[in-house]
Formats: structure tokens, sequence, C-alpha cells
């Protein structure tokens, strides 16, 4: 048989695929991705960020693509002036985000002119700056979409006389290290900011309650997702507001027994998906899943001890998180009996508890779990497997050695395992899971005390499909193991600039 | 003209002229670095191929078996999609199914020329369509919690900030 030569391509021939469905689910590598978003502009490729996970881990782990449309700049704290003749090494004036941290600015120059115009996403964090400078930067920006403010020490006053009509997203935290001074920043916002989606401020807003509700009234209509300190006068104000529609509400404090407030907040804000939350009342939280039927994801913060029975009133939900406060004492949670039959993720840090499998095998669709700073009883059940789950984290968690039996026996569809700072896991164990999780793509073992680089020949061995590994292996078996799997991206410890520059501080 | 003998995942035996072969990185090494010898009549087996695949990727390098090596790009800047040439175009119109697969294919071929012109054809068909309509044309789910996009992107970003 040999190939046909023409000037024109052969008409298509009807082969197998004419039976197989025309959409391809193939998954083509990450490689092959890569390469098709090259010939993609930088401000298409921040979109396709947001397509689906694997896009955006592809985009994100590329330091050529992400350079296309991102860029960081980084000062020496204090010490490291930004003034109007500053011109940042290696711009590529094409990029609408970037970000600028740890810098005295004292002015922008020319670079920033240049960019301010196409800029869709800027963050300032960690600097110090006038808030004159800060509307001179914004003025120039008038495409600006989304608006990181954090860490920021403020001087002066000032008042914008221009508006940003695309903004929809500000993040505005930890601004003059938290205390009122540097909060009159705020002044103006809501005529510069006059139709915000997203409107996130951890700032204690005690002193501009009678503002920061005025400006949310003013935007009530494009207005979906608050997340807030909590303020009795803010939530007394929001109750009022007919036209407000929030999908997404975050109430960042603890939560006090005024159940008559909160329920009225919920009966007026029915569509709310979204929730994260400061409680340990199961009472509260039963009458929240009551007031709230399209609650699909539920963060929890809890001061104290709590058992999830609340459950019950939350059929829909996808995604729990629950974590205990720094705060106080670590809190016991007891899941008992209960389930959460929708659940895909689960995340659970800073918590202390006895029955926590024994819940997650009730819920057969269980597909990631994260498990940090926990202490954890595990008894093995040995017939029971979580048949959906594919990513799993356990990060510092204090359990008994066999859970990790069980990680490499009952998850059979196991696709990330990430394990840090554990002590039981050692090579061992190791083979055992690389042996016996034939899915694995991606693997990071980290500060694991009893784990050597006689693992990483363990990975070379059987883990066929990995696609990225982060390991405290030895220079010299990373070498190997990048020599050997060439398809395997190796993400080496870095030592960072950060650190260097907290110890100049 | 020499010939050698290529057999695909499925079991059927091409006779392809050396020349049109050695389009691949992978066999043109197999020939000349292992030292493989086309004359023993043994076929080279391409495990990753199936016959249907290989029969169009054949079909291409017969084409294109006389193009000059292309120069070197900037792969930091973003490349032209509109330079495909039009037989290209009208080899390239299949099935999406089979457009996967020939870039499968041709990677574990090393065709670079083949996997560039098949990486535009997928660009452009990224090109100017919303997300919505991109997840339709990839049978892609959104696999991002809801409403957490946007926290994903800023915290993928403060990642890559302290990994620098």
């Amino acid at each position: 048989m040999s190939s046909s030569t023409g000037s024109r391509p052969p008409r298509q021939q009807p082969h197998r695929s004419a039976k197989r469905p025309k959409l391809a689910n193939v998954h083509l590598p990450p490689e092959i991705w890569e390469h098709i978003f090259r010939f993609l502009p930088g401000f298409q490729l921040l979109r396709l960020r947001l397509i689906c996970r694997h896009w955006n881990d592809v985009i994100a782990g590329s330091a050529s693509l992400m350079g296309r449309f991102h860029f960081c700049v980084t000062g020496r704290g204090r010490q490291g002036r930004m003034t109007r003749d500053y011109a940042p090494p290696g711009l590529n004036t094409m990029v609408t985000q970037v970000v600028v941290r740890k810098f005295r600015i004292e002015g922008v120059g020319a670079w920033f002119r240049d960019i301010a115009p196409r800029l869709t996403e800027l963050h300032l964090i960690d600097c110090d700056l006038s808030v004159g400078v800060l509307f001179g930067m914004l003025r120039l920006t008038l495409n600006l979409k989304s608006l990181v403010l954090n860490f920021l020490r403020f001087t002066g006053s000032g008042e914008p006389e221009f508006r940003l009509n695309r903004l929809t997203y500000l993040f505005f935290d930890h601004v003059g290290d938290n205390t009122e001074d540097g909060h009159h920043v705020l002044d103006g916002f809501e005529r510069m900011a006059p139709c915000l989606e997203t409107l996130d401020l951890g700032i204690n807003i005690e002193s501009k309650k009678v503002e920061v509700l005025e400006w949310i009234r003013t935007m009530q209509a494009s207005l979906r997702n608050l997340q807030l300190r909590r303020e009795p006068y803010i939530m007394e104000g929001l109750c009022q507001l007919k036209e407000l529609r929030l999908t997404l509400v975050s109430l960042n404090a603890i939560f006090p027994d005024d159940l008559e407030l909160w329920t009225r907040f919920c009966r007026m804000q029915p569509h709310v998906e979204i929730l994260t939350i400061t409680t340990n009342d199961a009472e509260i939280l039963a009458e929240t899943g009551r007031l709230l039927p399209k609650l699909r994801h539920l963060a929890l913060i809890v001061p104290g001890p709590i058992e999830v029975s609340f459950l019950a009133t939350m059929p829909l939900l996808d995604y729990l998180e629950i974590t205990g406060s720094n705060v106080y004492p670590v809190a016991k949670v007891s899941f008992l009996s209960h389930s959460c039959p929708s659940m895909e993720q689960f995340v659970l840090k800073n918590v202390e508890t006895k029955d926590v499998f024994q819940f997650l095998y009730q819920s057969p669709k269980l597909a990631r779990m994260h498990l940090v700073d926990c202490s954890l009883e595990y008894y093995p059940v040995l017939y029971r497997n979580f048949p959906k789950l594919i990513s799993l984290t356990l990060d510092s968690i204090r359990c008994p050695i066999y859970l990790l039996d069980a990680v490499s026996n009952q998850c059979p569809k196991l696709e990330e395992l990430h394990l840090f700072g554990l002590r039981y896991p050692d090579d061992d164990v190791v083979r055992e899971f690389c042996k016996k999780l034939k899915l694995l793509k991606k693997l990071s073992l980290v500060f694991l005390r009893c784990v050597t680089d006689e693992s990483a020949r363990y990975i070379t061995r059987y883990c066929h499909v990995l696609e990225e590994l982060s390991a405290d292996f030895s220079d010299a078996a990373l070498d190997r193991l990048e020599a050997t799997r060439r398809n395997i991206r190796i993400k080496r410890r870095i030592c960072s600039d950060d650190e260097d520059d907290d110890d100049d501080e | 003209m020499s010939t050698i003998k290529l057999e695909t995942s499925d079991g059927v035996k091409f006779t392809v002229k050396t020349q049109v072969a050695k389009c691949s990185g992978t066999i043109r090494t197999m020939l000349e670095d292992i030292g493989i010898n086309p004359q023993d009549g043994e076929a080279i087996p391409l495990s990753n191929v199936h016959s249907t695949i290989l029969q169009k990727i054949l079909v291409w390098a017969e084409h294109h078996v006389d193009d000059p090596e292309p120069p070197r790009e900037d792969a930091d800047a973003a490349k032209r999609t509109d330079d495909i040439c039009s037989w290209d175009e009208d080899f390239l119109k299949v099935d999406q199914r089979t457009l996967f697969d020939v870039m499968l294919a041709a990677n574990y071929l090393d065709m670079k020329q083949l996997i560039a012109v098949c990486c535009k054809t997928v660009a452009n068909m990224i090109k100017g369509k919303t997300a919505d309509q991109i997840r339709r044309t990839f049978n892609i789910e959104n696999d991002f919690p809801p409403g957490e996009e946007d926290k994903i992107r800023l915290r993928n970003q403060f990642c890559e900030e302290r990994s620098r």
C-alpha cells in the first residue's frame, strides 16, 4: 500500500470515526495545548484560563504564555522607590495584567502610561503610596475590569474625578495595617466604581459603614458578589435593599446570636448560591439552609465545636469547606451519621474529628478532597471506595498510618495526589501508591520526613502517565528523573526572593 | 528509490518512500541514529498510530516532502494563524476527533510542520469565540467550582508571584 499523490487532498474517506461522536473528547497532552495557545493573543489567553482547570494549568505553567499578558514587578520594600524615571525591566507592552509589589510608589512614568489603556487587571500589593498617586494611576486605566489593593499603606487624600465604568471586581484588604488610617481612600470610590459585580472589602468598615452602604445601594443592579466584615448597621441596611440580588455572600466575622437579623437577610437574598460564614451554631445554619434553597457552596469557619446536622437542609450542596478559626482552640467537628449526598468537593482545615471518613463514604460524587492541618481518626473500611475521587491533598495532618494505605487501595480514579508535611509515608508507601494508582498525573511529595530518593525510582518505574511532580528529592535524583521521563514537568523548590526581602525589612 | 515498511497499531503495513517517512523526526532518528536497516524488509512498528491516521499523515508528508526548513521564530511572540496554505486548509477539513488524532500521531512521530499547521487550525477554532462557545466547540466541562473563577484567577497569580 502506498500513499497517493495529487495536487488536491483526496476526498474524505468514511473511516471508523464516522461512527464515533464528532466531538473529540480526546485528551491532548499539555505541550500540544501550549503550542496551540502560542498562536493566540495575550488578551484571549487571559480568558482561556477560565475555560477549565486543565487549560488554566497549561497557561499558568508556561512562562512564555504568561509573559504575554501578565507582568509582575517587585521592588525591595520601603527602600525600593518607584519614581517617574523608573522603567521596569523586561516589560512586554502588550500585557493586560500588571502586578506591582513591594515598592514605595512616588510616581509612575512612561511605561505605565503606555500600557494603562489596555490594562484589564491591576494589583498593587505591599506598597507605600499616596492617594493622589493611586488616583493618578487609575485615571489612566479606563478599561480596568479588576482592581486588587492589598497590604497598602496610604498617605494623603484625594478625590477621584473620573469613572472606571468597566470595573466589575474590587478587592480591598489590609490597608494601612488595618487601622482606620488610610480608609479615607474609599472616599469617592462610590463615584469612581459605580457598577461593580464583586465587592470584597476585608477591611474594618465601621467608620465608613454609612458610605459603604450607600455605595452598595447605588450598585444594587450590578452587584452579585459581596464580601464584607459583618457589621449590624450594614446588615440592617442590606435588608432594606429591594433590588439587590446576591449570589455570593461572604461575611467575614464572628456570627453573634442575632438570628432574627440574619433570617431577614436570607429571606431578602434567596438567590444566594455561595456562602462563607463564621458560626458554629447548627441551628442558625439549619435555618440558613431552609431560607437559601439554591445554596451549592458553603464555606464555614467554626469558632467552636459543631455537629453537621444542618446539612440535611442543604440538599444541593456540592462544595463544603469547614475551617477551624485560628483565634480559638482547635474546634471539634462531629459528622456522626449525617451525609452530604451531592458533595463533589470537600475541604477540612485546622479542626479535630473522629468520624470524617464514615461521612465521606456517603458522598458518591466526591471528586476533590483537601485535608489540611487536621487531627483525624481513621478506621479502615476495606470494602468501601471513593469511586470518583480525582484529587486528594493531605497537608500536615495527624492521622493513623493506615490512612495512606487506604489511599492506594480505595481511590481507583485518583489523578492528583499532594502530600505535604506528613510524618508517616516512607518509600514503601510511595511504592505502593505508585504501583496501584495507574491514573496519577500530578504528584507532590514535599516535607515528608521518611521519603528519600529511592521513591524517585518508583516514580520512574510505575507512574506512566505522570505529567507533573513536586518533590524534595536531591537535585541529582530530579535530574535523572527529568532525563528519563521528559514528559514530566518537574517543579523544583525555588528559594524565593520574598524571604530575602523579609529579612531585609 | 528506497522504501521502508511501517506497521501501525492495528497491524496494517505501509510501504513508504524513505524520503517521505523521514518527514517524521521519530522515524528519522530510528533510521539514522539507531541504525535500523530498512533493507531488511522488517517493518518499523508505530504502536501509537492507527492505520487510518497514518494514511492521512502520509498524504500530507508526500505533499510537503520538498518543503524547505522553516525559519526559527521567537517563541514568546504571538504568531500568525492566517498563513495556512489552502491545500493544508482543505486537508484539515475533518471532524475534530480525526484532527486531534492526527495531532497526537504527529506529536508521536515528531512532525513539527504538521503539528504547527494543526495547532494553527485549532487556534483559529478558538479565536473570537466566547467562553461558552469554546467549551461547546471542544466539549469541555467548566470544572471550576461555581463562582470561584475569579478567586482561582487571583489565587493563581499570587502563587505565581510567590514562586518567583
